[in-house]
């Protein structure tokens, strides 16, 4: 079974790098896919601190960062993500946890990032 | 307290074609894989295996379960069992798939922070309690419990995190679809893997178990007393190889049933070293030496003993030991075996027993 997580985030964004990062916590494995404004960008799987684009350009669009987290932990049932953005000044970081009812099970976690124009 | 005799070779889920003894046996063995630090040390001083067992996973569920025993109607709770890891009663994200190893890819961790890293995930407490007949006393309850840590984490197999970003990317790929279920089910394997990877890391490994019993007769906790205590450490090394060394130690404190019998302590060191050259053949060897003290008299025991198994079909295992263990308490007996036998499991591989020493915990 898998269970659903679904996010919203609003990101002020200037001139500069935009960055993410996704990090797997409580010991799970997960893979991530990104769409940007529903177009695929990056790669399928571990996201470290990769580059979305420039601020300028992404006001007004909308990251969705698919991330499936399965549970190979035999210690726990939570799962977890932490997403560490930059746009370019570091956000704190943005965490979500679901734990899962039986063993093997997995938690598709739906982030989306309104980024919107912030101040220079 | 010594168990029942029972044959020397051991075939649980198998039909023992053919055995020979060269020499009487008198009691079960012992090995050195049964004198590892046990996970519920409180279920082995008292001397149960429960068939269910309380393992929650959040502090409601603890709460709940504390509650619940309060409410009984007998002041000391009889026959619970109950295991409980503090640290992942509430979600981590901090504890990263690499927290599992002392080396994780990319770098080196300090001592300490492995260390603590470690300990914290892995230190798990135990309680358990049954009625216990002491001569003809049969509202006695045995309580006991128990603590059990990984020291060391050991390192992360070779391959494990090449399964790891592969898993990461089917993951990825998953993600991506509208209804991901299908294609999750057909990483199975992959997570399987990983989940067996996690739990045989290579390298040093270490680990730690203790704990007490006590004995509450009448239900009175104001006159419960203790009646064994136990502490057990096993470091181990266990290469890419498929060569493992396990060492193990064990001190076990028993006091009599009665005043007469006094108070016994047992002391055992020992070491496996065993070798897995292909998949159809494994070598191993074994060698303990118990201390006993207190009782009724000091002993000290050898116990040595050899296995060649060769899986000779995927449910098929031929099987040679040899060795020397405890001498017959009538001392005419031979303490020296040889053994051959041949077992058809139905599982997987057939659990084979090397024999190898003398008197048992319980």
């Amino acid at each position: 079974m898998i269970h659903e997580v679904n996010l919203e985030f609003e990101i002020a964004v200037s001139a500069g790098d935009v960055r993410i990062g996704i990090t797997i916590g409580d010991g799970q494995i997960g893979g991530t896919a990104l769409f940007l404004d529903g177009h695929p960008i990056g790669p399928r799987g571990a996201i470290t601190d990769l580059r979305i684009g420039d601020g300028q350009d992404l006001a007004g669009r909308a990251l969705l960062a698919r991330t499936l987290v399965a549970d190979v932990n035999e210690a726990t049932n939570w799962t977890s993500v932490r997403y560490t953005m930059s746009t370019p000044a570091a956000l704190p970081p943005m965490t979500a946890s679901r734990e899962v009812e039986n063993d093997q099970e997995a938690v598709r976690y739906n982030t989306t990032f309104r980024f919107v124009r912030g101040g220079e | 307290m010594m168990r029942a005799a029972r044959p020397i070779v051991a075939a649980p889920v198998g039909l023992l074609l053919l055995a020979t003894t060269l020499s009487g046996q008198t009691a079960e063995p012992v090995t050195v894989a049964d004198l590892r630090p046990p996970s519920t040390p409180a279920f082995v001083l008292l001397g149960v295996e429960p068939s269910s067992v309380t393992r929650p996973s959040s502090p409601r569920a603890l709460a709940g379960w504390a509650f619940s025993q309060v409410s009984e109607s007998s002041l000391i709770p009889r026959n619970i069992a109950l295991e409980v890891t503090p640290y992942w009663l509430v979600s981590r994200p901090a504890f990263t798939f690499d927290d599992y190893f002392s080396e994780p890819i990319g770098g080196q961790r300090d001592i300490l922070g492995t260390l603590a890293t470690t300990v914290a995930r892995s230190f798990a407490l135990s309680t358990a309690s049954a009625p216990r007949g002491v001569g003809t006393d049969t509202t006695t309850t045995g309580l006991a419990f128990g603590a059990s840590t990984l020291v060391w984490p050991g390192r992360a197999p070779r391959g494990l995190m090449d399964q790891r970003r592969r898993l990461e990317a089917a993951l990825g790929a998953c993600a991506a679809v509208d209804d991901p279920l299908a294609c999750y089910r057909e990483t199975e394997a992959l997570r399987d893997s990983i989940r067996t990877g996690i739990r045989e890391p290579v390298g040093f490994v270490m680990q730690m178990s203790g704990g007490f019993s006590l004995d509450s007769p009448a239900d009175d906790p104001g006159s419960a007393r203790w009646r064994r205590a136990g502490v057990w450490i096993s470091p181990a090394y266990r290469t890419e190889g498929r060569l493992d060394l396990i060492l193990v130690g064990r001190y076990q404190r028993d006091r009599g049933e009665t005043a007469e019998t006094g108070t016994s302590e047992l002391y055992d060191a020992g070491m496996r070293l065993s070798w897995r050259p292909s998949s159809a053949i494994a070598l191993s060897a074994e060698a303990l030496q118990r201390w006993v003290r207190g009782g009724p008299e000091n002993t000290t025991i050898p116990r040595w003993g050899g296995l060649v198994e060769y899986r000779a079909r995927e449910d098929m295992f031929v099987f040679y030991s040899f060795g020397r263990d405890f001498e017959s308490p009538d001392r005419e007996a031979s303490p020296l075996f040889s053994s051959l036998g041949l077992s058809v499991g139905a599982g997987r591989k057939p659990a084979v027993s090397i024999p190898g020493a003398g008197v048992s915990p319980e």
